[in-house]
Parts: structure tokens; sequence; C-alpha cells
């Protein structure tokens, strides 16, 4: 069936903030979606929250809105722009439940709109657990002994009746949150409460265990023909009870049989025909791994995370696909982009191994519990592609940037043989460190699978590994061995360390044996057709397939790796922005990334895409085949930065702001040298290895100080110290993995923090805009309202920025983007400190001032000036509208993570509230980021000693419009004193008016705690956090925060009153 | 282990290791790009006096079972793969690829690298 001409104008719905369960994958999807149906010649207009997505830029779609993703403003889209059409299977679980909320309600049919791709009947029958229970039943597919319960009661009644250990399942929440395995009864009442809470539908499904069976996805897609192929199938190396989103995934399946295999395939076809899918979908299944018993977990009638991972495993665009299907097309029309020759309805085969592995943020949550369960906890992943299965393995380990590059985790060493055993029963992140290390101690292959139920054949492939180690330690360093240690993925800095041979003698040994990573094609077809798209991977196999004929010049852009806190998709935004600038000026583009969700890696995006780890020598191998001109460091954020020493050393040029100078800006002496040149001031401080050089420097500065270890994103590892005892813990934390540059320590001076993004030509600097951020300094960047443009800065302190601004870009000789942190204190501008790169920002204020800014700075880094383009230099104009960038957390999903805001960055995404003034703006930033916004209840403050007299305002505020206030005693006494009535709580934890009682019966709307200092997590304060974030409970740590809160609840204006804004109209 | 070498008309040669059936084989070389089912193709009929190369790397994996064979027999003359899989790990698998293939007398040639 070709395109259906009575579609002409479609509305999009993103998935919003980056958060735990829900990444880039929807970016990658999203934009893919508006490419296809921008083609075809449809007007698409596009709704998103989410500021730093590629889908949400000016030539994405027609109309872009990035405003809150509700069921109200998605209304209000509607009504303004009458699209004929919604499509809703491409942003997220978020898109999807929107659309099922408004179909449901009849308001699309009400407004002739049409739901393209699946039904509404159909997502319900794959969404709603009982529907979905009674349609596998009617097909005769098996589901696992389940029951949808919606009280307490009558789950535990059903969980008797099957028996102990079961799964709950909340129905309608993304990434599984609230979910979790019952061993007792004690756990099954405590999940089973918290899963119906967190239930739009407040339903939770109760289901048998099967932990210890095989997980096995499909991805299928299905046209409106009926037409239907699997893309690929995968196999968790975990078996079933771990999220897939926290499994290790390797794709193919690797141990099933061809029986097994059609089996599950003709079930998955089965599943999608029968509801009536058309799109992307996926189907999770359990396999019983003695026998052939099999049951279906769950469907997501959608593209997901799985999805885009199936996409880059295979080079098979399911998105794209699925938006084409959406129109009209059928699988036979649509060609197959990587070969050009074949069509959609080719069912893709691999002839290599793809690994993928969740990172997970536990590095930024100390307190965190590290087990895995039903509940995702991964912010993003890793994806390798290698010949074998081990290599695979090695790549993606290395891939993930935790500073382990091999099954070696140095920390198991000091375990006895009884605990590393102990460790193995641990179902956690380390889980395959734990088994390499227990196969290195002599336990075999059956005894592990005994305990972990991981399939022996992954578990022989690990004792592989630590068998090449052995052999490595053990035996002469020669080429064979060499050569079998690169085959199996070791790095020369690997087969150095086990060795104890010179890296330059590895290398030596390997260049006599033309030991080389050669370049395979991911094609589809396992090379059955000549492929078009130049999309590889490394191997040490014969015969270099990377084609390196070209007339143009070469430039390498490197990726940002793995979302993860403190480096989230905003990085990924500014490497495709300069792929496509670097297309314009007619460079051969190269990018290098790891990341299967995110855009970059989509192959249609750079002249070359290599899915490679983002370490020195996997790019070396790039470089030596490709022999590039340059490479573009500066927008993959600091795991592109990391690199730059490295491409120099091999004789790459560095494309903009030279090595030397990036360096100037990051070490911590030769940045103050620059500031004393600039006649700039910054906080005093200085540079510590040590507890007592520690406490000596900060003793001579005066408490409180800042404490950070150097070259870090995110301010990973950066607390405030107020005293002795705080500085011991903080070093010795920090000191728990080598430092290779010193700590610093500065003065810790409270203040405005302001934010500038600057393009530099060498001569003239051209700033987008300032922003101020609204919680003080000691809250990191990331984690604060950021408000463009500057509401509450004068003048002169503005001018004051961007002269510092410019005497920095000059000093620093910054040749494309730089990124600057001041604090304002009594009309005193301080440096906090110079990034010399793209940031966070960048995506967001590119699109409010409608400035290309990655499109400018890489123009600029090939020569172009600022002053010969159209923007003009110094401080771009002023826009009318105020926008203002939220952040948001995933800290439900974390179990035992503290939600207080300090120096270490706890974000994982942002939306962007856009309107023509201040208070309207944070009102849609708030509603966007999740937290409603009173105008009327209760609210609960329980602030520190030294907060008590700055909250005093504030809750007289929120007093006097009427609001109750309850209040722990200190902070009770002290409002009453100052004519506050409060309610006094005498206990925190008992009685009738306890705390929990009070916020789980939903009568506290909002909660003010700012956390007294360490971070305990047996302290009240931090119980009281955990129990807002479980309870879906805004909880305020920063008194900033509340104050703008405030300031939304005064605007009084409700989310159908504020105007929905255009952005491209800006 | 010995090397074996796989030489094409052409005069393209590929080396590898030799297992299995110690013998040379002279047949037509085609490929399979599936990613499963490696017993089926050996034993299916069509594939008559060919050697077969397996296009998807890990082979072995889940050994042999016999049930699943497409006919009484290999048809196929000799078998080129990437690498084979240490151990089998199925609840069907009777026995491993390399010995079945000694017993059976085909020749093979390990770590093909194409």
């Amino acid at each position: 069936m070709p395109k259906n001409e009575k579609i002409k104008k479609v509305l999009v719905i993103g998935s919003g903030p980056i958060i735990i369960g829900q990444a880039a994958e929807f970016d990658y999807a999203g934009t893919q979606a508006c490419v296809e149906l921008k083609k075809e010649g449809l007007e698409v207009v596009l709704v998103n929250s989410n500021p730093a997505t590629i889908m949400t830029d000016k030539n994405m779609a027609d109309k872009i809105y990035i405003e809150p993703l509700t069921v109200k403003t998605v209304k209000k889209i509607i009504e303004k722009e009458n699209p004929d059409s919604i499509l809703p299977n491409l942003g997220g679980q978020t898109g999807l439940n929107i659309a099922m909320e408004l179909a449901e309600s009849g308001y699309l049919q009400e407004k002739g709109v049409k739901l393209l791709g699946t039904s509404p009947e159909g997502i319900k029958n794959a969404e709603d657990r009982q529907a979905f229970k009674d349609m596998m039943e009617s097909i005769n597919e098996p589901c696992i002994a389940s029951k949808v319960v919606t009280d307490l009661q009558s789950g535990l009644e059903f969980a008797r009746e099957i028996g102990l250990p079961v799964i709950i399942r909340p129905a309608y929440t993304l990434g599984g949150t609230g979910g979790g395995i019952a061993y007792t009864e004690a756990q099954f009442n405590e999940i089973c409460e918290s899963g119906l809470r967190l239930s739009r539908v407040h339903q939770v499904l109760v289901e048998k265990c099967i932990s210890g069976w095989k997980e096995i996805e499909y991805e299928v897609i299905r046209d409106s023909k009926g037409n239907c192929i699997t893309v690929c199938n995968m196999e968790n190396i975990d078996p079933v009870g771990v999220h897939t989103g926290d499994s290790i995934v390797v794709a193919p399946s690797q141990t099933l049989s061809d029986k097994e295999y059609q089996m599950l395939r003709s079930s998955a076809i089965k599943i999608i025909s029968a509801l009536k899918i058309e799109g992307g979908c996926n189907v999770q299944f359990a396999l019983n791994p003695n026998s052939f018993e099999y049951a279906v977990i769950e469907v997501n009638p959608r593209v997901s995370r799985s999805s885009a991972l199936a996409s880059k495993a295979t080079g098979y665009p399911i998105a794209k696909v699925a938006a084409k299907i959406a129109i009209g097309y059928t699988l036979d029309e649509i060609k197959n982009a990587v070969t050009g020759k074949t069509y959609a309805c080719f069912e893709p085969v691999l002839d290599y191994v793809v690994v993928k592995i969740p990172k997970w943020p536990f590095s930024k949550f100390l307190t965190a519990d590290r087990n895995l369960g039903t509940q995702m906890k991964a912010t993003g992943e890793v994806m390798a592609i290698a010949p074998t299965l081990e290599a695979g393995l090695m790549k993606a380990i290395r891939s993930l940037e935790e500073n382990i590059d091999s099954l070696i985790l140095p920390k198991l060493s000091i375990y006895s043989n009884e605990e590393i055993r102990e460790e193995l029963k641990k179902v956690n992140n380390e889980r395959i460190w734990v088994i390499a290390e227990n196969l290195r101690r002599g336990m075999t292959i059956e005894q592990i699978h005994e305990i972990t139920k991981i399939d022996k054949f992954f578990i022989s492939k690990i004792n592989n590994l630590v068998n090449i180690e052995k052999e490595l330690q053990s035996s002469k360093l020669d080429a064979d061995s060499i050569r079998k240690a690169k085959k199996y993925g070791y790095t020369d800095k690997v087969i150095s360390n086990l060795t104890k041979a010179r890296i330059e003698d590895i290398r030596k040994i390997r260049e006599d044996n033309n030991i080389v990573a050669n370049f395979k094609m991911v094609d589809t077809c396992a090379a059955e057709f000549e492929a078009t798209t130049p999309y590889y991977y490394s191997s040490y196999d014969e015969d270099n397939e990377a084609d390196k004929k070209t007339d143009k010049q070469k430039v390498v852009v490197l990726g940002s790796g793995p979302i993860r806190i403190g480096q989230g998709i905003e990085f990924d935004y500014c490497s495709v922005h300069a792929v496509w600038a670097l297309k314009k000026k007619g460079f051969e583009t190269i990018i290098v990334n790891n990341n299967p969700e995110t855009v970059s890696t989509d192959f249609d995006i750079a002249d070359k895409l290599y899915f490679e780890p983002l370490t020195p020598e996997d790019v070396e191998n790039i470089i030596n085949v490709e022999k590039p001109y340059g490479a573009i460091v500066q927008f993959g954020g600091q795991t592109a930065i990391k690199l730059t020493k490295a491409l120099k050393e091999m004789g790459v040029k560095i494309l903009g702001t030279s090595e030397e100078n990036m360096d100037r800006a990051e070490d911590r002496e030769l940045f103050d040298q620059v500031l004393n040149n600039c006649n700039i001031t910054r906080p005093q401080g200085g540079t510590v290895y040590t507890v007592a050089e520690a406490k000596e420097v900060a003793n001579r500065l005066g408490y409180p100080v800042l404490v950070r270890p150097s070259y870090v994103l995110g301010g990973q590892g950066m607390a405030i110290a107020y005293d002795d005892s705080d500085i011991e813990k903080l070093i010795e934390e920090i000191n728990k993995i080598a430092q290779e540059h010193p700590i610093l320590v500065d003065k810790y001076i409270m203040g405005k923090e302001i934010e500038v993004d600057a393009i530099c030509d060498g001569e003239d600097v051209l700033i987008p805009g300032i922003m101020e951020l609204l919680e003080r300094t000691g809250v990191h960047s990331g984690d604060s309202i950021s408000v463009y443009p500057t509401q509450n800065v004068n003048k002169e302190s503005a001018d004051k920025i961007v002269e510092y601004t410019k005497l920095l870009a000059k000093e620093l000789n910054i040749i494309g983007m730089m990124n600057i942190q001041f604090i304002l204190q009594n009309n005193e501008v301080y440096i906090i400190e110079v990034n010399p790169r793209s940031s966070r920002t960048v995506p967001y204020i590119s699109k409010v001032t409608n400035l290309p800014v990655i499109d400018i700075a890489t123009r600029v880094i090939f020569g172009e000036k600022l002053k010969d383009m159209k923007y003009g230099t110094g401080v771009y104009k002023r826009s009318e509208y105020v926008a203002i960038k939220m952040p948001v957390f995933s800290f439900e999903k974390i179990k035992n993570a503290d939600t207080s805001l300090g120096p270490e960055m706890k974000s994982t995404g942002e939306v962007l509230g856009v309107a023509k003034n201040f208070t309207d703006a944070i009102v849609k930033a708030f509603i966007a980021s999740g937290v409603n916004i009173p105008q009327e209840g209760n609210i609960l403050i329980t602030v520190r000693d030294k907060d008590k007299q700055e909250v005093l305002p504030l809750a007289k505020k929120l007093y006097n419009r009427g609001f109750k206030i309850y209040a722990t005693k200190g902070t009770s006494a002290f409002l009453k004193q100052n004519g506050i009535e409060t309610n006094v709580l005498e206990k925190i934890w008992e009685g009738a008016e306890s705390i929990p009682n009070l916020v789980e019966a939903g009568k506290i709307n909002f909660i003010i705690n700012t956390p007294t200092k360490g971070k305990e997590s047996s302290r009240d304060g931090f119980k009281i956090r955990r129990l807002a974030v479980e309870c879906k409970i805004p909880c305020f740590t920063s008194l900033d925060t509340a104050n703008a809160l405030y300031d939304a609840i005064e605007d009084t204006k409700t989310e159908e009153e504020i105007e929905v804004v255009d952005i491209t109209e800006v | 282990m010995e090397t074996g070498y796989l030489v094409l008309e052409n005069g393209d040669i590929f080396e590898g290791k030799r297992i299995g059936a110690n013998k040379d084989a002279l047949c037509e070389v085609v490929f399979n790009t599936s990613m499963t089912g490696y017993l089926e193709i050996f034993t299916d009929p069509s594939y008559a006096g060919q050697g077969v190369t397996l296009t998807y790397p890990l082979i072995g994996n889940y050994g042999i079972i016999t049930n699943d064979a497409e006919s009484r027999k290999i048809w196929i003359k000799a078998v080129f793969i990437h690498e084979l899989a240490e151990i089998e790990s199925n609840f069907r698998a009777e026995t491993n690829l390399d010995d079945y293939l000694r017993e059976n007398d085909i020749p093979r040639t390990n770590e093909c690298q194409y």
C-alpha cells in the first residue's frame, strides 16, 4: 500500500527528559521519524519538553513546542495546530501514555485526529496487564501464572496460592518503576504497596517468579497488510530476574538451537499479528533452560531501548521503517538504506556478535543499593561489535569509562576465597568481574552456573578470557600470544600490565608481524549483497573493509560515550551538529562512538561511523586506517577531551583550541597563571594530595571549603567541607581511585552562579547568552535551575562577565567553544571554572536564541571569522522570551540514593519552560519536570539551624497565602516565635501525625528540607527525603528552589491559561 | 593443530586451523548466512557434495541434537567456520560439533578469516 494521502499534518510526541528507563533512544527514534515524515512532504508538529534533544531542532519539524508533556498541554497544541494525525509509538512510554489518554477519553475522535500506527485497542491489549493476559490466552501463548490486583490483600492471597517468590510489576510505569521480587511476605507487602502507589492506574501484576530462566527478546516489525519480520533477537546473559535494561545482552541469541529460535520467533510473530501492531514491537520471553517451556513476559507496542539497540546491532533502522509504516507504506515497498538493493521485508542477519553492557550511576550514589532486580537502575549503555563474544565483552567493558579495561577488578583481589564465593550470590553491577575472579581462583564453570544460573556457554567465554590472562602472565610474550590476545579483545595496555612487557615492545611485535586491527562492515546481510553505508567495527581478522578512497579531507568527531549523570544527550547533540556543519564545509566526516541509543551512531549521520570504544588504542586503530586531516574533541564532552593528549601523540591535528591551551584551562596551577595574566580573581585555594595537606589549606583559607578532584565531569567527588572531619572523609573517598592529578581545595564563596557559553575565533567572541542559576553556589550547575536571559544581574556585573569572557577567550586562545562559570557576590565577579569545550547548556541556548551555536563554532574552527558572519560579536541580542531549564532526577529508581543537592551533579535530564515572562516560564518548567504547583494545602518544613532565618520570609509568604505549615520541633519553635502558626510534629516517626503517615496519606504537598552535613543514611533528614521520593512528593533541599516554586505559586495561572510557544517563531 | 587451506579456483587461498577429519575435499564452496541451524544445513540434501561457509562466526554453541537433522546423513563435503564453541550448552545436546564431524568423516577448517 503506498502512502496514505489523507495524512498531511502529523503531531509527533517526544519522550521528555532523560530519566532512568527512558534515555536518548527516543531522541534517536523521534529524530528518524521526523526526518522520514518531512521527506514524505508532511507537515510535522513536534512536542517534547527536553531541550537537549536533536528532534527539537529547528530543521527537524515545522512547528516545535518545547512544552510540558501533559494531556492538557498536548490538547492545547492540538487545538492550535489542528493536526490530522498523531504518531504516538516513537516517544517512549510518555508519548504513548499521553496519546492513549487522549484516545480513550474520546478527545481525538471529537477533534478528528487519527492515531497512526497501532490502534488504541492494540496498544491497550499490549499494555494493560489483564487485557494482555486475556489476549495471550485467546491465542494460546503461555504467560506466567499471574494476577492483576488493585489492593494488597488480594495480592497477598494470590501470592500464597502460587507460592513465593513472586515478581511484582506495576502497570503503566516505565523501566519497571516500583517493581521487585518478593521472597517473604514482609517483602511482598512492602513492594506491592509501593507498586500500587506508583502505577498510573493503581494496578500491579503479581506473578510466579521464574528467575533462572533464559531471557530472550525479539524485535518484530509489522505493516498494515500484515507483513511481519523479526529484525533481531537478543539473549540476556543475566537470566530472568534482572531488568533487561540492567542486563548484559548479546545479539543474536547464542544458546538457542534453531528449534528454540524458531519457536520463539513464531510466537513473537503470532503475538504482534494478534495485537495488530503497525510498526515496531518488542516481545520478551522467558525460556526454561531444561525444556521447550516458555512464557511471554511482556510486549512493548512501540519502539524502545531494545529496538534502538537492535537497530544499531543490525543496521536495520526500526524507527524509520516504523514511521513509514505509520503513514501507509508496507515492508515490501520500503528500501533497505544499507544495501540500497534489498527491501525492509528482508530479515537482517549478523556475521558478528554484539554485546551491550549497561552504564550504572553507582559511582555517583555511594549510599545507593547496587543490587539489580526488576527495577532498572542504569542511566545508559554501551554496545560493542566484534567477531568473538570475548572481544565484544572486552570492548564493551572499556567503553564504560569506569577505569576498568579487562575482567580484572582490582578491589576483588583482597577478598578471601570464601568471601569471593559469597559475592557470587549477589546480583549486582560487578557480577561478571566476580565470576572472573572465582574462575581465576579455581571454581569450575559448572559450580558458577549452579549459583548464578547464567548459561554455561557465557561462563565458558569468561573462562576463556581468564585463561588468556593466565597464559599472558606465565608464558613468553611472542607474536602468537599477542595475536590470540588481540583476537579476544585485549588492549596493548592490558597485555602490558599482565606480561610486564613495555607497551612499545608489544607494539613493535605487532608491527613486525602485521597484527593490526582491520575494520569490518555492518551490512544487515552478512555480505550477501554489497553494502553502501559505511558502518564499521574493528577485528583482528584479515582483510580491511573500510573504504579508504575519497577526494575529500577527513575529519574525525569523537562522541561522548554512554549517557551518564553529568554527561548526557547534550553532547550527542553537539557531536551531531558538528558533523552536519563539517559536511556543509565539504569534509568527509567520521564519527567514533559506542552508545547505541544516540542519534550520532545512526549510520545516516556521518559519512562513516565507527562503533568502537573511546580509548586511545581503539581510536588510534581508526586513525591508522583513515589518516584524517584532524580531529575535533571539543564537542564530545569530557570523554573526547580526555583523548586529546593521546591524539596529539598519534600525530593527529587537534582542530580548534590546542591541547596546550585546554590543559591551561583544566590544570589548576596553569589556570591560576592564566587568571593572573588577565587580572581576574577566583576563590582562593590550593592543590593537595593528602589529608594533612588538605587540612592545612582548608584551615589557612577558613571553612567552609570546596573539595574536588581535577579533570572530572559533573562534579564527581566534589563536596563542601565544613570542618576537619569532613576533609578527612572526602579526601579518603577521592583517593580510593588513584589520582593522576592533585585534588583542589578552594574557599567556598556563597553567591549567585552565572554561566556563559561563548564562541571564539581567536579575535572576537560571540556570547549567545548569559544564564543565571537560581540555586546559589554549592549546588552543581547541572542540578540548578538555569534562567535565560538573566533576571537579577545588573548591567555593571553583566559587562564585567562579558569582559572576563573576552579576556579569557583571548588568553587561552580558544578556537571554538568555551563555557565559563562565574560567581557573583556583592557585585564582585569571581571565576569558578573554564571548560574549553561545548557544554550542557549549548542545545538549550541554541534553541532559545535561534543561533546555530555548534555550526558557528565548527566554522570558526576552520578559520572563518565571526565578524564575517551575520551574527555579530559580543553578547547576542537578548531574546524576548524567558527560557528556564530545570533539572529532572531519577531518585525513585535508585534506592537509598541521597536526594539532597550539592556540588556533585545528580540529575539525569532536563526540561525547558519557555514563555514571555519569568513566572509563566517557571510554571511551565515545574509542570514539565513533574512538580505539581499547589494553590492550597500543607507544607512540611524542617531545616537546619543556620537556614532557619533564611526560610522565614518564604514560610511567611506561604502561611499568608493560606498554606498550612507542618514543622519539626526546632523549626516549628523558631517559626512560632516569628508569628507563624505551625503544626508541630513532636515525633518524626511515630504516632498519627508522624511524617510517614502524613506523607503517605497524601496530606503534604511539598517538603522543604535542608540537609545537615554528612551523608549517613540513618539520619532523619535522609529518611524524610527518601520518603518524599518514594511517595512522589517534591522535596526541596535548596531554599532557592523552594523560592522559585513560590514564584510559580504566585503566578496563579493554570497550565491551560499559559500560552504554548512554537520555538521556530521565537 | 595443523594448518589447513581453502584454495579456490581463482587462486585465492585462505588459511585456517584444520581439525575434524584429516583428509582433503574437492568441492564447490557455497555459503549460508543463518545464525542458527548448522546441523540442519549439514544434513540438508540440497548441499550434497558442497563445502559450506557459515557466515555466523560462533558455531557449535548448542552442540549436536540429532533429532533436528534434516535427513538421515550429512551431505556436505566440508565446512568452513570462524570459531568453534569450547563447550556445547543446550539441554538436548548429545555431543559436540567437533566430535560429530570427525565421526562422520567431514573435514573442517576452523578460524577461517573472512
